[in-house]
């Protein structure tokens, strides 16, 4: 569809942009390591506030999934709002949770080729990782706030607020998964397998 | 050729089947071949009226479940005791007030085609035979997500437990809830008699569906094809209501024979004075005179 | 355009990029070449894929597991285990087999139960004179049980894409559960017979009643979170939070293994399991969704009726596609894409929908032990600090064992229907 082929276009160039600074900052050279920290630094307080509120969204879900039990048992007055806001609060977590994900290399992959590559190949393999991950999360920033901004008069059953308020949660955690992969490019680490399911 | 993809919830041997079998047929029909209705199942009915409103699905047939809360109008025909009965119903929505209602749906982005039904809802349970309301008290009754259905259960004394349906025939079984309420062909078709002992014809809802389109889509179209789709569309709605009569009809000698107990015999008046209190809310929380006016209908 | 699909999935797999960004990347391209639909269609349907409540059980019973996990757990299991199976020749393979077997009922994932009992598990069997690559594919290949011994993620994943009930599931998969679990026992029963390994595993040991009061509060979870599901008090769902609160109570009150310090670490471990599934789960229904649209399943399926003449020869022929594709695919993408379309099929070969799934999950949980994409040889591998090449000549073994115990849950019905007809039918 057109609309979609102009903004793909940009998202793809801004995804070569975003490479190309993160190559650079990589690389040696007073500048490049000043740029690095700063990415760094606001990928450590990105991260951290995108883990905060996931560990929160879960906290939340755990106790509205208690009181719909607690509800239906003690005080037989079933919740309507209980199972919504479960849902609601573990899209949230789910999404705010891949950019942690992401920053720390959880999500699986077939890696014959990385374990077999040398460090260049490594390095070429890296950055395809960064850009097929921060295309994919381009395009679920921009189409998902799209789609928030579209259903916003829909209201949430259950809830009896507007559905945006769960859209939300695509491109807010597209957009701080975005930060996730370039940190996770800049400073490697991987809990692959720790957080595996 | 252009292809037009119409989803629904049911299988495709139902009454919304029926009703989307009859829109293919007829509109295929007088456009002599140049569109082809394409049907599919989807159990989601919030995701499909989404869908047709962001274009990215033609046509659906829905309950009127998820629609309130894109057009929050439509929640008055949610209400207990509404219809005195079939005629009434169709009769309404066929009318000024119904045509009132679809032409709501425009401002949403969504083109409410036609009405077309499930028919009235009807109580179920494991427990005991339903004859009054005290009967209905501290039973645990699944209803769908949907506030109004919440509230006149509550207000009966029972505990009215929201579930998606999928969930439901499990937990009858294992007696997380001890009951449900749903149409007969409804009943019939997911042998809800194999968890349930006891059916009464209750009617205590009338559950309608609708067709929804993609207004661009519509648009789209010759306004010569757009008459034959509306044609169309009304003999849908025609094959809808005649399979809700037909199962009716057959569904409540079925259930008695795979051994159900049914009781046909219900005290509406008891029924409809006990939920005063809650006719007092709806009064105030949904369109009051609207209400009234669909409840004071009668054929000309 | 399948093809650029197809290619393009391909591609970002052998270049080491996430299964779950390199399928999502796939199915935006498919949605912009095959439909003429606006690309939010993406965005409504990662929603749609993630707003199910029963899915809500996933990142549940992952922190109930977390917190399980936490403070001794797994020992306490082990120990219990050894106390019933431990005291003969090879006693101590048997151990890890009947550990995983119980510390399955608590977890719903294969890899937490790796890391959970292999932590104990690995180092106990290298100390007895065990090879550490037989350690690491033992433990790899028992520890497939923790999908299919309930709870577990893949049978809610194919209850929800399939609407098959979830407690029907869940109780299909014990009869196929035990079976494996003997099958695992009588195998490294008599491997260390003819190799001589394990005459003394039953050293040390504790007796069963001090094991049993030791491991009392991890061995009643599942008695909790099966009697709330069976016991007409919840549903799954509702069982898995209220598995959370147990575990939290055992861990914070009882055992006294768990600070509230400790809560951030868990919580942050629990949250990203959950999003890497989540994520998965996500993606896998953007690629399911263009399929269904293109009208793929029902083609797929009329298609299966026609080359296939009987039931037995299209559960042959769905068993070994599985078993190819569970060696390059993830378990949850799987299930998500395929479930509906062969589950279809099945139906109309008039095979039972529940039995069906627990042979699909059986299958693909033997993908998780077969190169070269198998995240429970990944994680033993780890655990034991060997290479996945090390274990192959002694995972032959264990995946021909799995396989034919496969095609017994495939043709004998009754091991995993028997449960639930008596049940539910
Ligand atoms: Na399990
Ligand atoms: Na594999």
């Amino acid at each position: 569809m057109m609309g979609n082929t102009l903004v793909l276009q940009g998202i793809g160039m801004a995804t070569v942009g975003l490479v190309l600074v993160a190559f650079w900052a990589r690389g040696p050279g007073p500048a490049a390591s000043r740029l690095r920290q700063a990415i760094l630094l606001l990928d450590g307080v990105a991260i951290t506030i995108a883990t905060l509120l996931a560990c929160a969204a879960l906290g939340i879900a755990c106790f509205a999934g208690m009181w719909q039990v607690i509800a239906r048992f003690a005080t037989e007055t079933p919740s309507i709002w209980s199972e919504a806001l479960v849902r609601t609060a573990l899209i949230w977590m789910g999404l705010l949770g891949l950019s942690v994900a992401l920053r720390t290399g959880a999500l699986v992959s077939i890696d014959v080729a990385r374990r077999l590559a040398g460090p260049r190949l490594r390095t070429g393999l890296e950055a395809a990782s960064l850009a097929a991950s921060a295309s994919l999360m381009g395009v679920l920033f921009w189409f998902g706030w799209t789609m928030a901004q579209r259903v916003q008069f829909q209201e949430m059953a259950g809830l009896e607020v507007s559905i945006s308020w769960g859209y939300a949660a695509i491109p807010v955690g597209a957009g701080f998964a975005i930060i996730g992969v370039l940190g996770h490019f800049l400073d490697s680490r991987s809990e692959e397998l720790e957080a595996a399911v | 050729q252009t292809e037009i993809t119409v989803q629904h919830a049911l299988p495709l041997n139902s009454h919304y089947g029926a009703g989307a079998a009859a829109l293919k047929e007829n509109f295929e029909r007088l456009t002599s071949g140049r569109y082809r209705v394409t049907e599919q199942r989807n159990d989601n009915e919030r995701e499909m009226v989404e869908s047709v409103q962001i274009g990215t699905l033609d046509c659906t047939v829905t309950s009127t479940g998820p629609v309130g809360n894109f057009v929050s109008e439509v929640r008055v025909l949610d209400v207990p005791f509404l219809f005195r009965n079939t005629a009434h119903a169709r009769g309404v929505l066929d009318g000024e007030i119904g045509q009132g209602l679809l032409a709501r749906f425009s401002s949403r982005g969504l083109a409410g085609v036609a009405w077309m039904e499930n028919g009235f809802r009807h109580l179920t349970n494991s427990r005991h035979e339903v004859h009054v309301p005290a009967d209905v008290q501290g039973l645990k009754v699944r209803t769908m997500e949907n506030p109004v259905h919440m509230r006149a259960f509550s207000t009966l004394g029972a505990l009215p437990t929201p579930m998606a349906f999928s969930e439901l025939v499990p937990a009858l079984q294992q007696g997380t809830v001890d009951g449900q309420e749903n149409p007969i062909g409804v009943i019939v078709a997911n042998n809800l008699n194999q968890v349930q002992r006891y059916l009464t014809l209750t009617g205590h809802v009338y559950s309608p569906a609708i067709l929804i389109c993609n207004p661009a889509m519509l648009a789209r179209m010759t306004p010569a094809d757009r008459a034959h789709f509306m044609t169309a569309a009304k003999a849908a709605a025609t094959a809808n209501r005649d399979r809700v009569t037909e199962d009716v009809n057959n569904g409540v000698a079925e259930l008695r024979r795979r051994g159900m107990i049914v009781t046909t015999e219900v005290d509406t008046a008891a029924f409809q004075a006990s939920l005063a209190p809650a006719f007092a809310v709806y009064e105030r929380e949904l369109d009051g005179a609207l209400l009234r006016r669909i409840r004071d209908w009668h054929a000309q | 355009m399948s093809g650029v699909m197809l290619t393009v999935m391909l591609v970002l797999f052998a270049a080491s990029v996430p299964v779950a960004i390199a399928i999502g990347i796939a199915a935006v391209i498919g949605i912009q070449g095959w439909t003429n639909f606006p690309l939010i269609v993406a965005a409504q349907q990662i929603y749609v894929a993630l707003d199910k409540f029963p899915l809500a059980a996933i990142p549940f019973f992952i922190l109930a597991g977390n917190l399980m996990d936490i403070g001794g757990i797994s020992r306490r299991l082990v120990a219990f285990a050894q106390s019933i199976v431990g005291g003969v020749q090879g006693g101590l393979p048997a151990t890890c087999v009947v550990t995983c077997m119980i510390f399955a009922a608590i977890s719903g994932s294969s890899v937490a139960t790796t890391f959970a009992v292999g932590t104990v598990m690995i180092p106990a069997l290298v100390r007895h004179g065990y090879p550490v690559a037989f350690a690491a594919a033992l433990q790899a290949t028992a520890a497939e049980l923790g999908v299919i011994i309930p709870p577990s993620i893949p049978m809610i994943l194919y209850g929800v894409t399939t609407q098959t009930s979830i407690p029907e599931l869940f109780l299909a998969g014990f009869g196929p559960g035990l079976f494996i679990g003997g099958a695992l026992v009588a195998t490294v029963l008599i491997w260390c017979r003819i190799k001589g390994w394990g005459k003394q595993d039953g050293d040390g040991r504790l007796a069963i009643r001090a094991a049993t009061k030791q491991a009392g509060f991890a061995l009643f979870m599942p008695v909790v979170v099966l009697g709330g599901i069976y016991g007409g008090v919840t549903t799954p769902t509702e069982a898995s939070v209220i598995a959370v609160f147990y575990a939290l109570l055992v861990g914070l009150f009882f055992h006294r293994e768990i600070g509230v310090r400790d809560l951030y670490p868990i919580f942050r471990k629990s949250v990203i399991s959950s999003a890497v599934i989540m994520f998965i789960i996500a993606c896998a229904a953007m690629f399911a969704y263009l399929l269904n649209r293109q009208g793929v399943p029902d083609a797929a399926a009329a298609w299966m009726v026609q080359i296939f003449d009987s039931p037995a020869l299209f559960l042959l022929g769905v068993n070994l596609f599985l078993f190819v594709i569970g060696m390059f695919v993830e378990t949850s993408a799987s299930i998500i894409v395929l479930a509906p379309i062969l589950a279809d099929a099945a139906g109309r070969f008039g095979i039972d929908g529940v039995h069906f799934g627990t042979i699909m999950v059986v299958n693909l949980a033997l993908g998780m032990i077969t190169p070269p994409f198998g995240v429970n040889l990944f994680a033993a591998a780890q655990v034991a600090g060997c290479g996945v090449d090390q274990m192959m000549r002694y995972l032959v073994v264990f995946i021909a064992v799995i396989f034919a115990c496969l095609m017994v849950v495939t043709y004998v019905p009754a091991l995993a229907l028997t449960l639930p007809n008596l049940l539910f039918r």
